[in-house]
């Protein structure tokens, strides 16, 4: 398909841990199409995260990419030079916003320098090689009022802590829209931050992502935020990715039995006076996943071929694919 | 003004003033200057009936945790009155008080920090016992451990683990195990769920269910979970700036937040349901300080439905919509009920 912006191809990554190396990424394909949402969900330590850095080209050190391709705008990320990859990708046409605003910035300098900082090292980008200070602050100010910060000539020389959750989580938005990417990676952009504010972010990143007509891949932990921001979505378990569908399809009709047992562990009205679903069991440690389907150990339709292969992503539907022995012989 | 939901009350808590001082030292304690006072929590009137879930919402900074530590009389409160069955608990003696200890504890919020790192789960666990001397062998303190461990569904073996040993959800069952050893009727549960992931989460909600039916407990939850509130409570009490805005059933409340606030608050969380995601009501601005806060209704620098300067000027009243349902507002009952 041409109107994927960045294809993951079989990528897997492993990470070398004090007991053994294991895949955090195991086989993992996916695409973001030009212009849409494509919501990444899944618990802890499932390797969302972690598919977001691969991207950046900012793994670990005891990661290492062991197969696979990221192809953004047909270029394979993972064979640029480091060199290219900083001065035209990052941050540049891939923009990343993380969970943890404060450890993102730097607490010494002002919320001014780090900006102009960006501007600054992509100013190419930016039409105009002569940017004085002058221009360069005018910009800043522009962004932060874009992301709707009040006084942002005075909030300019503010520092890092003197913002709050919500505020200092609009100035890392307007930092990744510095350069007007076309991929945006938001890694649980709003997940400290309370329902109200949320709300707020949200809206925002919204109009944001429309207005500069961004791509997005939007990794949560929340089920409901992957609704209300993605237009497809891939649940991941244990390195790998378990469905894969139109957001519409997978909330209304979820295939795999992980995605049917998270739907069924979330509270809510409708459910009250209800036991709540539970999932026996645990995650396996990175180490120790166990042999065939990964979450076989945990499953209540478990089979005996479960045990030994690997599930492969089936298409059940229309844009709705999932990674389960169940589907195998349908049709 | 009474704010009784219902029937006989378990804890009982009127016109509840936590204030905490701010100042830059001594001589600002001594002479006043420079003292400023967090109003955390201000004027607040609830009861919770018995074997009931009580659940306090609100959004950081609201003073929730403040009221759920003055209940235990972990601060102080500067005025008003609880009582637990009928005796005010903020003039108890100290050994009254050490009485009263064990009838009502906290899950508090973050295990990691509230979990003592140089002690094993076991010790954690029988600390309490020591303390209120209930136990007299050693061998009944070991077994008692062992049974507590197994009522919270963690194995026996885990009396020798340190608190780092744990996941997430295993700690909050440490400390769930900790508060249950003294056999309470009444549990504060702090922010029980945040930071865990759903299906940890859920099977926390369903122990925490099971043992309210095994020890005929009640709860107090503070979450900001509103999915979780829905799901778990009799009656929700929403807090902005100290203040209770809205109280009353939950699914009252749930179904039809009447106070612009709360309507704000439901409005924004995240339906898991694609299309049928109603309407956001986005609010301005932020928080205001509780240092400074704005007068008449707190919450009108940020209303979408401000009437005009009655809502700067004075306290809005205590509207009753019936069914132990309030609102503070100064929009009328029969426009808020549209």
């Amino acid at each position: 398909m041409n109107d994927s912006l960045l294809r993951v191809r079989d990528l897997t990554v492993e990470y070398s841990t004090h007991k053994g190396i294991g895949n955090a990424l195991d086989n993992i394909n996916l695409d973001v199409r030009e212009g849409q949402v494509l919501g990444l969900v899944g618990e802890s330590g499932c390797g969302k995260t972690t598919l977001g850095l691969s991207i950046m080209r900012l793994l670990p050190r005891f990661g290492r990419v062991a197969q696979g391709e990221i192809l953004f705008k047909e270029r394979n990320l993972l064979d640029l030079p480091e060199k290219i990859m900083n001065k035209k990708i990052r941050g540049r046409e891939i923009a990343m916003i993380i969970q943890d605003p404060l450890h993102a910035l730097n607490p010494v300098f002002t919320i001014q320098t780090q900006i102009i900082d960006i501007l600054r090292f992509h100013k190419d980008r930016l039409l105009t090689t002569q940017w004085k200070g002058k221009q360069l602050r005018n910009k800043a100010i522009n962004m932060l009022e874009e992301v709707g910060i009040a006084d942002p000539l005075e909030r300019l020389t503010d520092y890092p802590f003197q913002f709050s959750g919500g505020m200092i989580q609009r100035v890392m938005v307007a930092m990744a829209f510095n350069c007007n990417p076309s991929l945006l990676i938001a890694d649980e952009p709003t997940t400290a931050l309370d329902v109200t504010v949320e709300a707020q972010i949200l809206e925002l990143l919204k109009s944001l992502v429309k207005r500069y007509g961004a791509s997005v891949l939007y990794i949560s932990h929340d089920l409901g935020v992957i609704s209300e921001i993605s237009d497809r979505v891939a649940v991941m378990y244990a390195g790998n990715i378990v469905e894969y569908a139109d957001t519409k399809l997978l909330f209304e009709n979820p295939a795999h039995p992980y995605t049917e047992a998270l739907l069924r562990c979330l509270p809510g009205a409708e459910v009250r006076g209800k036991r709540l679903g539970t999932i026996p069991g645990r995650v396996p440690d990175l180490t120790e996943r166990p042999k065939g389907c990964k979450f076989n150990p945990r499953c209540p339709h478990v089979m005996e071929i479960c045990k030994e292969k690997a599930p492969t992503m089936l298409d059940i539907a229309s844009d709705h694919s999932v990674a389960c022995f169940r589907y195998e012989n349908h049709e | 003004m009474n704010k009784t939901i219902d029937k006989v009350p378990l804890v009982q808590v009127q016109g509840l003033k936590t204030y905490f001082y701010k100042g830059k030292g001594i001589l600002s304690k001594v002479f006043g200057k420079g003292l400023r006072i967090v109003h955390a929590v201000d004027n607040v009137s609830f009861s919770i009936e018995a074997g009931k879930n009580f659940s306090l919402v609100g959004e950081t900074g609201c003073g929730k945790s403040t009221v759920g530590r003055s209940i235990l009389r972990l601060v102080e409160p500067i005025e008003g009155k609880i009582f637990f069955e009928d005796q005010n608990i903020l003039e108890l003696g100290k050994g009254e008080m050490q009485r009263f200890r064990r009838k009502a504890q906290i899950v508090m919020q973050d295990p990691r920090s509230s979990l003592n790192p140089r002690m094993t789960a076991g010790e954690l666990i029988a600390e309490p016992l020591r303390i209120h001397r209930i136990k007299n062998s050693e061998r009944e303190i070991q077994d008692e451990v062992a049974h507590l461990l197994e009522t919270v569904r963690l194995s026996g073996d885990d009396a020798e683990k340190y608190p780092h040993e744990f996941s997430g959800g295993q700690a909050r069952r440490i400390g769930i195990a900790r508060a249950l050893v003294l056999r309470p009727q009444f549990i504060v549960a702090d922010e029980l769920t945040s930071g865990l992931d759903v299906s940890i989460s859920a099977a926390i909600l369903d122990l925490m269910q099971d043992l309210q039916a095994q020890f005929k407990l009640t709860y107090m939850w503070i979450s900001h979970d509103l999915h979780m509130v829905k799901y778990i409570s009799d009656h929700i009490a929403i807090m902005y700036l100290g203040k209770i805005v809205e109280i009353g059933r939950a699914q009252d409340i749930s179904e039809k937040p009447m106070h612009p606030y709360s309507q704000a608050l439901f409005s924004a969380i995240p339906s898991v349901k694609p299309g049928q995601a109603t309407k956001k009501i986005i609010l301005e601005g932020e928080v205001p300080s509780p240092i400074h806060p704005p007068s008449g209704c707190t919450f009108h620098t940020r209303c979408p439905r401000k009437l005009g300067s009655i809502c700067e000027a004075q306290i809005p009243p205590w509207l009753d919509a019936g069914d132990g349902h309030h609102i503070s507002c100064h929009i009328p009952l029969e426009t808020l009920r549209k």
